[in-house]
């Protein structure tokens, strides 16, 4: 029996795969400038990473609006509540098909793990990421004036640091869309806004 | 139709004005000094020619003879420069003004160095001829009157003499370059920066004096006050302080920044550069882009005879550019030659023939002064010359050898009286037992700028083994990471898929087992 709930609002799910493209774009030219491997040429790369930089800021902006003005952030809030639960759904149950210990409602999207995930992404390592770009990118007039006083070699290592952390979360991220109630269940829903799930609430 | 008459007529007329504009040579001068009456005279010698300028210019013989191109050495420390005991690693010294060749390039009549009379036309003169030799001509034409034909001849020569004395201005590159194109004995061999290609330069060789681009002379950039031509490094900098032209109209020309501001480029991430990189470093790709230049030079060779004569060995370049020469020993030369980079202020250290040396090591006869962290330093492109010289073993001081004159090295190929003579002409004492020493000297580079274009790409330094590997002290991306960072990293993300796979798997293990055990409980 297929029950499906509308999870994603249009906006939602804009801002998740713009955030998406962009971040992967940023992890692309980051990387080549970083030296890593050679894709777009090095000024082609610095030009695009810049202002794919920009305009992940400017999708921020939105998307804090949008987090408090909806009350959305509510849903960020990390929790104890069936942390345990999951910890062992994640652990034990998932590998014997055992259901997930709660429902996904619309207003309950994220489980405790995700919460904590994605509370500690936004409040701290998309803010760090975004600093250190900023001091990056306007190193030489923040220390001529003053402002700072470390050193471009701090900022960046900090910087290419933090992106690795993107990388490992993009690897993880990606294979846990697997695990909603059917494989591509997640996907679908983020596509399209409904998402099917175990129980119907209606 | 008649619209497109008058826009052809418009586009005409434009352009017929750009190109006049372009095409009419501005003159700031207010004299034709082939109208000056005291121009016209048979002069007999250079210092008549001088006393003539003098008579108008009557503040220049104090001032120039102040000046380095009459002193060779540096102000207010005479010790140093190419008069005192100073050396480079070409033809090493010149023994305090005393080896003659060198004075060739001297600003006085007839090699007598500093207790002649300036020569103003060497500088000054848009015809340049040996006017010493000239002279010598017309005295010995002119000794018989009565000889038609040598007095013919004398006459052409005076014409010539005439049309030199008479044809004065700013100094054009021929005056400069006479001498500063041929330093370390001939055309393109000291500074790689400098040579006869300039002359008429294409746009791609030096965008500035190329008639494409703005077909600057010397003195558009080298600017003078008192005679006093900007531009000169010793200790002290050409410049101290990097002013454009609207903060100080007055201020010489030295700099890029001086017309071109700290802020050139369009792109902000390029002028965020300037800070660290001096502008040379990008726009100067390679030097010697159409002569050869020097790289090396191996004295200790020099003395060979073949049949008891010596002798000479052109190199792949052909021309003047010799493998070997029996007065010199061995040369290297390079084209297209890729800069070294250092931290640089503005002054070189500088040795002396009165230092000791470690002659165990590599010597460097000068040095870029600069740290990164020094404040004032940017990152500045050199030619390095490398060349095996003489030393003293026992005093340990590199020793500075007597060359031209008939008692010098180039006549007697005898190192031992060469030196001799010219550690005495230097003031100072030499053991008599000497060896060769490697020899490091570096010139900074500023000329030969090529268009925006053809500068360097941000990949020429930033990668590994990039241009500026050797630089330290500044943080480049694409060359430099920090391991600890980059191995934490890459091994989170190693663990993350790892985990993911071995997840997956236990996930797929786990329900086919599931499922295999609900058909089997259905099944019976």
């Amino acid at each position: 029996m297929k029950n499906k709930m509308y999870m994603y609002s249009k906006y939602e799910r804009f801002w998740h795969w713009a955030q998406a493209v962009l971040i992967v774009l940023l992890a692309l030219t980051g990387f080549e400038i970083h030296g890593s491997f050679h894709m777009f040429g090095f000024e082609y790369a610095v030009t695009t990473h810049q202002n794919a930089a920009w305009l992940f800021i400017v999708l921020s902006i939105f998307t804090i609006f949008w987090h408090f003005t909806t009350g959305e952030w509510k849903q960020y809030k990390p929790t104890r509540k069936h942390l345990l639960d999951y910890v062992q759904y994640y652990t034990k149950g998932i590998f014997t098909g055992a259901p997930h210990p709660t429902e996904k409602v619309r207003s309950q999207k994220l489980n405790p793990l995700q919460r904590i995930t994605y509370f500690s992404l936004k409040v701290l390592i998309i803010p760090l990421q975004t600093a250190t770009g900023l001091v990056y990118l306007y190193y030489p007039e923040l220390r001529q004036s003053g402002v700072i006083s470390f050193g471009l070699e701090a900022t960046a290592v900090l910087h290419t640091f933090l992106a690795f952390c993107f990388l490992a979360f993009l690897v993880v991220h990606i294979y846990l869309t697997t695990t909603g109630h059917t494989l591509t269940s997640n996907i679908k829903a983020m596509i399209n806004g409904f998402e099917e799930v175990e129980h119907s609430t209606h | 139709m008649k619209r497109y008459v008058r826009i052809i007529w418009i586009i005409g007329l434009t352009s017929g004005l750009a190109f006049s504009e372009n095409q009419v040579e501005k003159s700031h001068l207010t004299a034709d000094h082939s109208r000056f009456a005291e121009l016209q005279k048979d002069f007999s010698s250079g210092e008549e020619v001088t006393q003539a300028c003098n008579g108008c210019h009557n503040l220049v013989d104090h001032q120039f003879r102040k000046t380095v191109h009459w002193t060779w050495s540096a102000p207010g420390n005479p010790e140093f420069g190419k008069g005192g005991n100073s050396m480079n690693n070409f033809c090493i010294s010149t023994n305090k003004m005393h080896d003659t060749a060198c004075l060739n390039c001297h600003t006085s009549w007839s090699a007598k160095g500093v207790d002649g009379e300036v020569n103003c036309l060497k500088c000054h003169s848009g015809q340049l001829m040996n006017w010493t030799e000239a002279f010598d001509d017309i005295e010995g034409l002119e000794i018989d009157p009565e000889d038609e034909e040598a007095m013919m001849f004398a006459r052409e020569i005076r014409d010539e003499v005439h049309a030199s004395v008479t044809n004065i201005g700013l100094s054009q590159r021929e005056n400069c370059g006479s001498c500063h194109f041929k330093g370390g004995g001939g055309d393109a061999v000291k500074h790689g920066d400098l040579d006869s290609s300039l002359l008429s330069a294409s746009r791609s060789l030096d965008v500035h004096m190329s008639k494409e681009g703005g077909n600057f002379s010397c003195t558009r950039c080298h600017t003078t006050e008192d005679h006093h031509i900007a531009g000169r490094i010793y200790a002290d900098p050409a410049i101290h302080q990097e002013q454009t032209l609207v903060e100080n109209d007055r201020a010489s020309k030295i700099s890029c920044v001086s017309c071109h501001t700290e802020a050139p480029h369009e792109a902000s991430r390029l002028n965020n550069h300037t800070r660290t990189l001096s502008c040379q470093a990008c726009h100067i790709p390679e030097v010697a882009r159409e002569e050869p230049t020097m790289v090396e030079w191996d004295w200790s060779t020099a003395g060979r005879r073949k049949d008891g004569r010596p002798y000479k060995e052109k190199s792949e370049f052909g021309g003047h550019f010799y493998a070997y020469k029996s007065i010199k020993g061995s040369f290297k030369w390079e084209k297209d030659l890729v800069p070294e980079y250092h931290w640089y202020n503005g002054s070189m250290s500088q040795l002396t023939f009165g230092d000791e040396i470690d002659p165990s090591q590599t010597v460097f006869v000068n040095r870029p002064v600069g740290r990164a962290e020094d404040g004032r330093s940017k990152i500045v492109p050199f030619k390095t010359m490398r060349t095996i010289q003489p030393f003293d073993v026992r005093l340990k001081r590199l020793a500075a050898p007597l060359l031209s004159t008939p008692e010098g090295f180039w006549k007697t190929l005898d190192w031992e009286s060469a030196l001799a003579k010219g550690m005495e002409m230097q003031g100072l004492t030499f053991s008599g037992e000497f060896d060769f020493v490697p020899t490091e000297f570096s010139y900074s580079l500023n000329h030969m700028i090529a268009p925006a274009a053809e500068a360097l790409d941000c990949v020429d330094c930033h990668r590994d083994g990039g241009r500026l590997e050797q630089i330290a002290g500044v943080y480049i991306p694409g060359r430099d990471n920090n391991p600890w960072a980059d191995g934490l990293g890459l091994g989170m993300v190693i663990l993350s898929w790892l985990g993911v796979l071995i997840h997956g798997t236990l996930r797929y293990v786990g329900t086919r087992k599931m499922k295999r055990r609900l058909a089997s409980e259905v099944s019976p």
